[in-house]
C-alpha cells in the first residue's frame, strides 16, 4: 500500500488515496520516494491538455531510495539513492541507437499509455488498475519503474535537490549544452522564467553567454533571474518583448532564444527575435493540437535555425551525475529554485501556486 | 513603458502627423495616380495594439483623409503593429522587410500598394 495523489477527472482537484502496489517484476525497481517537484508537464494532464488514461498517478520529477530491485535488474541494489528518469530509453530502437535516446520511440509509447513496459501498471485502487504518468508516478510514497528510470546517484546531495535534476534541470541545461550547443561570448534570451527557465538561464551562464535576457510578467522572478546569470530582464508585460530584445541587441536579434513556456505566441516571439542565421530553441509543451505562426519569408532569407528539446536532449544515465557533480562544485545552483515545500496532502495547493506563476519550483517532501 | 499613453494620445500623435502628409504635393499625386479597386473605398488602415487604435486612409474632393477611431470604411491595405512598433515605423527606424519578417507588422493585401503608401 502507498499513499499517493491520484488524478479522477480532468479538471478536477488531486485525491489522496491509498492505492495498492503490487512488487517489482522482472527487470523493475520499487523506489521510496522522498522528493518530487511539480512540473507544468503535470499541470497540462491536470487541465486535459495531455489526453492520458485515468486514473492516474502524476509527478515525474522525482528522487528516493531504492527499496526492492525485481529479477535481473543490474543497475541499482537495494538502498540506492536514485533519481527517476522519465524517458526510460530502449537501447534497441533506431533512435536510441543513432545516439538520440531523448527521442526513443519506446519511451515515447510509454508516455502516451501510461504504462509501464508490459502495457500495465503495477498501481491498482477499488480493483482496478491506476496508470503512471511518465512511467514515474512519482507523486506516490512508492512507485515501480523499470530499470532504466532510476539513475544511482552521489549520496551527499538532498533528495530535495537531486529530485530536480530529473527534469527542469536537465531540461533547462541541456537545451543550452546539448540541443544548441551555445559558444561563448554569444547573446541569449529567455522567455518564461520558470523552473525549466531558470536552468536555461544558468546553463548560458554556464556555457559562458556574455548577454543574457530574461522575459517574464512577474517583476519578483525576473529580479532573481540575475542571480542565475541574467544580464537584462524583460517585463513582457510592460513593453514588447521581440521589440526590447531587438534594442538590447543593436537591432540585430539574439543568436539563441530559448521558449520555456509552451504558447505559440511565444514561440513565434523567440523565433522572431533570433538573429539571422540564429537559433530557437522551443522547450515550453504546448498541447498537442496548437499550431505556431511564422513569416514564410523569413525561413529561407533569414536561415534560422527552428529546433525542439525534449528533456535537454539529455542521456540521463551519463548527465544526471555529471550535473549533480557540477552542483557538488558550486557550478550549479539548485537550493533557490525551490521556491514552496508542500505535504502531499497540500499537492493541490502546490498546483494552484504552479497555475499562478509563484513558484519558480515547488516540491512534495514525503513524510519520513 | 508605451510611447502612447491612450487611444487619444496616438490619434493626436500619429493621427496629426498623417494630417500633414496628406497636405504634402506626394499625397496629392498618390490619390490622382491610385486607383482603388473594385469593392474599396479606403487605401491603407493601420491597426495599433496597446493602445488600441485605428487609423484609416480615404479619399475626399481628391484629396486624403485621415480617419481616426472606427470606421465602416473597406480598406485595400492593412497594416497591423503595436503602437510602439508603428511610432518607431514612422520615425524611420524600422525597416519594412525586417518588421515583416519578425511579425511586428502584419500586411492584409496587395504588398506592392504598400509601397506607394510608405515613407
Ligand atoms: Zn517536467
Ligand atoms: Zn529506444
Amino acid at each position: 500500500m502507498a499513499k499517493a495523489a491520484v488524478l479522477q477527472r480532468y479538471g478536477e482537484p488531486l485525491t489522496i488515496e491509498e492505492v495498492e502496489v503490487a512488487g517489482p517484476k522482472r527487470g523493475e525497481v520499487k523506489v521510496k520516494l522522498k522528493a518530487a517537484g511539480l512540473c507544468h508537464s503535470d499541470w497540462h494532464v491536470v487541465e486535459g491538455k495531455l489526453p492520458l488514461p485515468l486514473p492516474i498517478v502524476l509527478g515525474h520529477e522525482g528522487a528516493g531510495v531504492v527499496e526492492e530491485v525485481g529479477e535481473g535488474v543490474t543497475n541499482v541494489k537495494q538502498g540506492d539513492h536514485v533519481v527517476l528518469n522519465w524517458v526510460p530509453s530502449c537501447g534497441r530502437c533506431r533512435d536510441c541507437r543513432t545516439g538520440r535516446p531523448d527521442l526513443c520511440e519506446e519511451a515515447a509509447r510509454l508516455t502516451a499509455t501510461g504504462t509501464l513496459p508490459d502495457g500495465t501498471t503495477r498501481f491498482s485502487w477499488q480493483g482496478k488498475p491506476v496508470y503512471q504518468f511518465l512511467t514515474a508516478g512519482a507523486f506516490s510514497e512508492y512507485t515501480i519503474v523499470p530499470e532504466q528510470a532510476v539513475i544511482p546517484i552521489r549520496r551527499d546531495v538532498p533528495f530535495e535537490l537531486a529530485a530536480l535534476i530529473g527534469c527542469s534541470v536537465m531540461t533547462g541545461v541541456g537545451a543550452v549544452i546539448h540541443t544548441a550547443r551555445v559558444r561563448p561570448g554569444s547573446t541569449v534570451a529567455v522567455l518564461g522564467a520558470g523552473g525549466v527557465g531558470f536552468n536555461i538561464i544558468q546553463g548560458a551562464a554556464l556555457a559562458g553567454a556574455k548577454q543574457i535576457i530574461a522575459i517574464d510578467v512577474v517583476e519578483e522572478k525576473l529580479a532573481m533571474t540575475k542571480t542565475f546569470g541574467a544580464t537584462h530582464t524583460v517585463n513582457a508585460r510592460e513593453e514588447d518583448a521581440v521589440s526590447a530584445v531587438l534594442d538590447l541587441t543593436d537591432g540585430l536579434g539574439v543568436d539563441y532564444a530559448f521558449e520555456a513556456i509552451g504558447r505559440p505566441e511565444t514561440m513565434a516571439d523567440a523565433y522572431n527575435m533570433t538573429r539571422k542565421a540564429g537559433t530557437t530553441v522551443i522547450v515550453g509543451i504546448a498541447a498537442p493540437h496548437e499550431t505556431v505562426e511564422i513569416n514564410a519569408f523569413s525561413l529561407p532569407s533569414q536561415s534560422k535555425t527552428l529546433t525542439g528539446s525534449w528533456l535537454g536532449q539529455g542521456n540521463p544515465p551519463v548527465d544526471y551525475p555529471k550535473l549533480l557533480d557540477l552542483y557538488a562544485a558550486g557550478k550549479l545552483k539548485l537550493e533557490p529554485l525551490i521556491s514552496a515545500v508542500y505535504s502531499l496532502e497540500q499537492i493541490n495547493d502546490g498546483f494552484a501556486a504552479l497555475k499562478s506563476g509563484q513558484n519558480i519550483r515547488g516540491l512534495i517532501r514525503f513524510e519520513e | 513603458m508605451p510611447v502612447f499613453q491612450s487611444e487619444q494620445e496616438l490619434y493626436d500623435v500619429l493621427g496629426r502627423f498623417f494630417e500633414k502628409v496628406a497636405e504634402t504635393d506626394e499625397s496629392k499625386e498618390l490619390i490622382a495616380s491610385t486607383e482603388l479597386s473594385p469593392g474599396y473605398d479606403a487605401y491603407v488602415q493601420y491597426i495599433f495594439h496597446k493602445p488600441e487604435a485605428k487609423i484609416t486612409w480615404t479619399h475626399e474632393n481628391g484629396r486624403l483623409k485621415i480617419v481616426c477611431g472606427e470606421t465602416d470604411l473597406r480598406p485595400e491595405l492593412i497594416f497591423e503593429q503595436t503602437a510602439d512598433v508603428g511610432h518607431k515605423f514612422w520615425l524611420g527606424k524600422l525597416d519594412l522587410q525586417q518588421a515583416l519578417a519578425r511579425q511586428q507588422i502584419k500586411v492584409q493585401g496587395p504588398l506592392v500598394n504598400a509601397l506607394k503608401v510608405l515613407p
